[in-house]
């Protein structure tokens, strides 16, 4: 069995540098495309999940034979100021609490959580150590939940211009690791690779053990060109290395989203089939 | 003030512009003028009269009333198969709209409807050529009815009368074109209709 091909997607209107490329004013209409397009399955961007039926949701996906390859939950942390390291001990349990409800969600959807920008920035004066500790006590509380649900929780490298210390593979994979769960798991993506990742290939193969979303996004966060990135490279060593789970499209949906839809998709298919 | 909307995703990208100054348009924009009084200023030295369109790239405008931005529109092919199933899967036919009988078979598909302000817009596609809309003079209420075209080409046809063979003028509708009003100091209409020349897209706008 290959990689299963995915695509970020949103239902409500956000600024085209969002990189979310497939966009429509409901998750079955993103379904719907994306079925037709020949995707397996599509991200969702969830601010917040009480503002969904999870059954009617789950239907909707169904109804187009599409599955949801994560619950992306950014967009608390951009439009409500969630963070799982925040100062404030109240917004930090409010975030675990959030992410709580996430996972209820995505059960309901046999899928996982991805935890990118809500894990936070560190506070001015912060040290490393500082912010690891503050954002072990609320991975833990997360973590805790998820294991009772048994509902994955994966977690993606951030680069060092959007995020703090878990920038690279191989730091955010040790940071995974002291954990011991199976179910906290990596999320690759090659637009941070770019800048934290010399040895691609050895990230990737670090990584493997956690790895089951990985982003395929280009310098400027647009559909890959194969002039910044070695894109064939990094879809060498998944394919030699039996990756089975999934790669997604993660554009800004640039000339259109239907087009960045599209070619991400044919993208894929050529160069990670 | 700038408020993306997403009645036409994934396929079309828009924006609306209020009381807006100095705004640079992304890309290529169909630029389309919604106020009837007050002329948008293009890069400081034209002037976009009230309810009329154009194209710009990268153009710097001053929007004192309202205007609606379309990014893009121009590379949805509409002879990619593929591109033309998925905009009559996810845009809703006249028949499925009304599930009236004249409207069985009509290839007429057509966006969501948003209403901001007092204006009401949505995406049409027409997938065959030389397809007429129904002829019709009346709307529902005293409204200003426009037709932008985007992709392809089409007309609005001036009509004597219900019959098709009436027809007595036409405002030809190039890709970025709309037309001139066609009501008159009444708000009265003559008969007419939408038709398409090639596969298209047109954005009808109705203002109260």
């Amino acid at each position: 069995m290959g990689m299963k091909f995915s695509i970020c997607t949103v239902d409500r209107p956000l600024e085209s540098t969002s990189p979310f490329p497939l966009r429509g004013s409901s998750y079955e209409e993103c379904a719907a495309i994306a079925e037709m397009l020949g995707y397996d399955g599509i991200e969702l961007q969830i601010q917040d999940p009480s503002k969904y039926d999870a059954k009617e949701l789950r239907a909707s996906l169904d109804r187009h034979g599409i599955r949801c390859s994560a619950v992306t939950t950014g967009l608390a942390y951009l439009f409500e100021g969630m963070s799982m390291v925040h100062p404030d001990e109240k917004i930090r349990l409010a975030t675990v609490e959030r992410l709580h409800r996430q996972l209820d969600l995505a059960k309901e959807l046999d899928s996982q959580i991805l935890i990118g920008y809500l894990r936070g920035r560190k506070s001015p004066g912060q040290t490393d150590q500082e912010f690891e500790d503050i954002l072990t006590d609320s991975v833990a509380r997360v973590l805790e939940y998820a294991e009772e649900i048994r509902t994955p929780m994966v977690m993606e490298q951030i680069n060092r211009n959007d995020g703090d210390v878990f920038c690279s593979t191989d730091r955010t994979m040790r940071f995974l690791e002291k954990f011991n769960s199976d179910l906290l798991l990596y999320n690759g993506d090659t637009y941070h690779m770019i800048t934290e990742d010399k040895d691609v290939p050895g990230a990737i193969r670090r990584s493997l053990k956690k790895l089951v979303l990985f982003h395929v996004s280009d310098e400027g966060r647009l559909l890959p060109d194969d002039s910044h990135f070695d894109f064939r490279e990094a879809a060498d060593v998944l394919k030699a290395e039996g990756y089975d789970k999934w790669v997604s499209i993660e554009a800004k949906p640039e000339p259109t989203s239907f087009e960045a839809a599209r070619r991400g998709l044919q993208y894929l298919r050529s160069v990670f089939g | 003030m700038v408020e993306k909307l997403s009645f036409g995703e994934p396929f079309i990208e828009s924006r609306y512009l209020v009381n807006e100054f100095g705004y640079t348009t992304p890309g290529h924009c169909n630029l389309i003028n919604l106020d009837t009084e007050q002329a948008i200023l293009v890069e400081g030295e034209y002037s976009l009269p009230p309810l009329c369109a154009m194209r710009t790239c990268g153009a710097k405008i001053d929007v004192p009333g309202k205007a609606l931005l379309i990014c893009n529109a121009g590379t949805l092919d509409l002879n990619d198969l593929q591109t033309l199933d998925c905009l009559r899967k996810i845009w809703k036919s006249n028949w499925e709209l009304t599930h009236l009988e004249k409207h069985r078979g009509v290839p007429y598909y057509k966006s969501s409807r948003i209403t901001i302000d007092n204006v009401t817009m949505n995406f049409c596609l027409v997938s065959e050529p030389d397809r007429p809309s129904g002829i019709h003079r009346e709307h529902d209420g005293k409204i200003k009815e426009l037709h932008v075209q985007l992709v392809g080409e089409g007309a609005v046809d001036l009509m004597r009368s219900e019959d098709p063979s009436s027809m007595y003028a036409s405002f030809p509708l190039t890709a970025g074109c709309t037309h001139l009003p066609t009501w008159d100091e009444n708000g009265e209409y003559p008969w007419h209709r939408f038709r398409s020349k090639s596969r298209c897209i047109f954005l009808g706008v109705e203002i109260r």
